[in-house]
């Protein structure tokens, strides 16, 4: 399989504060690799440098797309709070193509309409080689969720590669391939999907190395 | 999904507020009516549109980036400069359309000051302050530069500050069109009305100096972090 992403060595400090040092991640074709961690791990950031936003200090970041001659079609969703809150939900939609029935400004709906909102946008259509997704299940009702891990598994299924960061340890479980946990700003390999590690397994793996 | 081009996608985003659009809208009307009324009032109406412009253009990039707000444009580390670049137009698209209205209806009835708000000293002012509001609020919250920038100002009109020192009575010096250029670009308004005191160097110093200022913060932008400072 192809890697459509890879993060290697990668630091970075904000003021004295070392988020990520010398952190690696490596996305593949067709896997999806669940970024787990305690809060202030540096996930968002990590997330942010895969995508571009943010430059690291040390490190490098490369991006593979289909063809070797073309640049990767990425899409990153950091949240519903990144959604702008005057635009109507309609109008967000129709900047990208995406036909969304809601009127309202996106500052008037309820969170977890903001974040379906910004995840049907984000994940509409085809033609992206690397998704990026910071949080998404959070304030989904559970038939949104359900849509969500359905529409990840579409990607993953379609060849696309995936990094999601996530609290909610089952629903990574229910999409993921591998998992990679985020602590003292370095990566370290939960498990491979192969040995199929139980969501007990994870949060154990969490709670000790946030205790270490 | 497809990408949106960045000039539907900052107009979509409404960079101005509301009200500062419908002040603008007023100016313009005010304008139109002072210059209909007497062509060589034109200036009235221009120096009205700048004032506003220095607030519109002042429509701050980088704390909406921080927001998150600009993230489908700036994924995976594209032409930033180029996007900025777009930021600056549409940020500056509302004051220079009133601005071309006014002088053109001026233009066509006959306004003296007209043919220098396209092409000559008027126009430079323009210039100085949409790149300047800007670029001074390219890290501020929206309209930030524009009313320090004011304040700034009204403090020099308190303390009845002589920006322009009569150079008619001196021979130029480099080093006086130079001063001229620096105080052009704290105070364009200067060229708003009759600036026989300026020379043709410094309006073209001030508007270099503040196309360079411009340039640099696009080419600047290319290095900068969008990290999330507002997650609430």
């Amino acid at each position: 399989m192809k890697t459509r992403l890879e993060l290697a060595g990668v630091s970075k400090t904000f003021g004295r504060h070392q988020v990520l040092n010398q952190a690696w991640l490596q996305a593949r074709a067709g896997e999806a690799v669940g970024l787990i961690g305690a809060n202030g791990a540096g996930k968002t950031t990590m997330l942010r440098i895969a995508a571009g936003l943010v430059r690291p200090d040390k490190g490098s970041v490369r991006w593979c797309g289909v063809h070797d001659d073309q640049s990767a079609r990425i899409r990153y969703y950091g949240g519903e709070m990144t959604l702008p809150s005057s635009i109507s939900g309609r109008r967000w939609g129709a900047l990208f193509g995406v036909e969304v029935d809601e009127r309202r400004p996106v500052g008037h709906l309820s969170r977890g309409s903001r974040q379906l909102l910004g995840l049907r946008v984000v994940l509409a259509g085809e033609g992206a080689d690397l998704l990026l997704l910071d949080e998404p299940w959070e304030g989904l009702d559970p038939e949104a969720s359900a849509w969500l891990t359905d529409t990840v598994r579409r990607w993953r299924a379609g060849g696309a590669a995936l990094v999601i960061s996530s609290h909610r340890l089952h629903d990574l479980d229910s999409v993921c391939t591998r998992f990679l946990l985020l602590e003292s700003g370095r990566c370290h390999a939960v498990a491979d999907r192969e040995l199929r590690p139980s969501v007990d397994q994870l949060v154990q793996a969490v709670r000790w190395r946030s205790r270490a | 999904m497809r990408s949106p081009s960045p000039a539907r996608f900052f107009l979509a985003m409404r960079l101005h507020p509301p009200y500062a659009l419908a002040i603008l809208a007023m100016v313009v009307a005010v304008g139109m009516w002072t210059t209909v009324v007497s062509p060589a009032e034109l200036d009235s109406g221009l120096g009205m549109v700048l004032f506003v412009q220095m607030f519109l253009a002042s429509s701050g990039f980088l704390v909406r980036a921080r927001r998150g707000h600009f993230d489908p444009l700036l994924v995976g580390g594209g032409d930033r400069v180029a996007t900025v670049a777009w930021h600056w137009v549409v940020s500056i698209a509302p004051g220079l359309a009133a601005w071309i209205c006014l002088a053109s209806a001026g233009s066509i009835l006959g306004s003296p000051a007209a043919a220098s708000a396209f092409v000559g000293g008027r126009a430079a002012a323009l210039l100085i302050v949409s790149a300047l509001s800007w670029t001074a609020g390219f890290t501020l919250p929206r309209g930030a530069a524009g009313l320090v920038w004011a304040a700034a100002l009204l403090g020099l009109l308190l303390r009845g500050t002589d920006l322009l020192p009569p150079v008619a009575l001196l021979p130029v010096s480099s080093a006086m069109a130079l001063r001229h250029a620096l105080t052009l670009l704290i105070c364009p308004f200067l060229l708003i009305g009759n600036h026989a005191l300026v020379t043709p160097g410094a309006i073209g110093a001030a508007a270099l100096f503040s196309s360079v200022f411009l340039l640099a913060a696009w080419r600047a932008s290319g290095g900068l972090d969008v990290y999330l400072v507002d997650r609430t």
